[in-house]
């Protein structure tokens, strides 16, 4: 470890304890609080039992009001689901989400070749599912297509945590008796929004899942998982 | 000539079927779907040839060209802030993929570390100052039977999201471990479980050192919705 590695480092336990905050949320100070900050992700199976639905929230924190009332989407960063279903951490689809104007458009799932994995992506326009109107604070709007369901737009943030009590603790000693019982407790996320982009879909769509991969690393039974995550890109 | 008179044909037949279909307001739709999003022409209620109405909208005028670069990314929650804590390196995470995080992969831009080696540091660095039984801890593997290098190591290289194709999803729910994340799961709570409960699961709980297994923090009043888009509204007050 370099010395300013070193000395960074410290200064994160010490002092920059302050902007750091769990899940992904406000992580790293390059894409911190931009227009491309992801916080959290979500996948489940909703209603349906036949269908998976996809979340993600970025640019948390929007606090009520104003900051929530002027929250856009990026024209300039595009949203990737991403979905591998062999087993090698590598997108073998992909379910792509970028705005115009006042419409979140998707794309996708869309395969992804060898030779197109990675950082970069262009957009799948000819694998376009549909679109919906951008939400408001106000207004909800929801497009369901025939087996598809489409979202984008603020709403409560869904994550919870005791993010200044979990400040402390990182800190060192600054909390010797950990973290505080359930009345003391503070949700430092209870009272904030962040933008959302959701897509419900056919489970099939996803292909044929391998085997969990937890089952690798003991005697574990557990069924047959995609390994999914999601991406923020930029337009170069 | 020819291809005008076919297409004109093909209208006619198609509003012929559409006046049938109308008898019959149940067949309404089927009769549409037979007006393909796919045949190069703009039949039916499209706006444009296979887009609007029923088919996906026109995209005409709208410049989705370019290329993309990736700017943050994630997978399970709280990794690259719990268990990454130096900016540049949280930077570093974000750039980079999920398959090249392996013992043997470099960080851009550090020589000679790892995610698995810089999580393991960062991981043994909570335990400072903490004690079980006035003695100092450390990490004792985890209930998933990890020591910590083994933790780092699958935390680093598995980070995504794993979602069961059939039956329940959930980030944990007693021996039903990473079949998915549904909103209201606990996430952190399993996480700080993970980091500080030992192989029972049973450490750090409160008894007999600090509390840091749980953080006492639930959903609280929030009100998931039982269908699309299952997030709550924004608060506006």
């Amino acid at each position: 470890m370099s010395k300013i590695y070193t000395l960074i480092s410290i200064l994160s336990l010490a002092v920059l304890g302050l902007i750091l905050s769990s899940s992904e949320q406000g992580d790293g100070p390059e894409v911190a609080y931009t227009s491309a900050d992801i916080a959290d992700f979500y996948a489940f199976r909703g209603a349906q039992s036949d269908k998976t639905v996809f979340v993600v929230t970025i640019q948390s924190p929007l606090s009520i009001g104003t900051v929530s009332q002027k929250a856009r989407f990026d024209p300039e960063v595009l949203i990737e689901f991403n979905i591998d279903n062999d087993g090698d951490f590598k997108e073998d689809l992909v379910i792509q989400a970028i705005p115009r104007d006042s419409i979140m458009y998707f794309f996708g799932p869309s395969p992804v070749s060898e030779q197109q994995q990675g950082r970069s992506s262009e957009i799948n326009v000819s694998d376009l599912i549909g679109s919906v109107q951008i939400s408001s604070l106000e207004q909800t709007y929801v497009t369901q297509l025939d087996s598809i369901s489409l979202f984008a737009g603020p709403r409560r943030d869904p994550f919870f945590f005791d993010q200044d009590r979990f400040t402390l603790i990182q800190n060192g000693t600054a909390a010797p008796e950990g973290f505080n019982a359930a009345a003391e407790a503070l949700d430092a996320y209870a009272d904030s929004n962040v933008l959302c982009v959701a897509i419900t879909l056919p489970t099939e769509l996803l292909g044929v899942a391998p085997t969990h991969v937890l089952n690798n690393y003991g005697a574990f039974n557990l069924p047959n998982a995609y390994n999914v995550w999601v991406s923020t890109k930029r337009k170069y | 000539m020819e291809r005008l008179l076919i297409r004109f044909s093909l209208v006619l037949s198609l509003t012929a079927l559409t006046f049938v279909a109308c008898e019959d307001a149940d067949d309404f739709n089927n009769v549409i779907e037979q007006v393909s999003c796919s045949d190069g022409m703009q039949n039916g209620d499209e706006t444009g040839v296979d887009c609007g109405g029923i088919c996906p909208e026109c995209l005409d005028g709208l410049d989705f060209s370019g290329v993309y670069v990736q700017q943050d990314i994630a997978g399970r929650p709280a990794i690259n802030s719990v268990l990454n804590i130096a900016g540049p390196f949280q930077d570093a995470f974000n750039r980079s993929i999920v398959s090249a995080r392996g013992n043997q992969d470099f960080i851009d831009g550090a020589n000679n570390q790892t995610f698995p080696g810089i999580f393991s540091e960062n991981l043994q660095q909570y335990f400072i100052g903490y004690t079980i039984n006035e003695q100092p801890a450390s990490f004792d593997n985890n209930v998933l039977g990890f020591d910590i290098a083994g933790f780092a190591e699958f935390l680093a290289t598995t980070d995504a999201l794993q979602l069961a194709a059939e039956g329940t999803t959930t980030y944990r729910n007693t021996d039903l471990w990473f079949t998915g994340r549904n909103l209201s799961d606990d996430v952190m709570d399993t996480t700080l479980l993970l980091m500080f409960g030992g192989p029972e699961g049973d450490r750090f709980n409160g008894v007999n050192g600090p509390m840091l297994i749980s953080d006492g923090v639930g959903p609280g009043d929030r009100q998931f919705l039982t269908d699309f888009p299952y997030l709550e509204a924004p608060l506006t007050q």
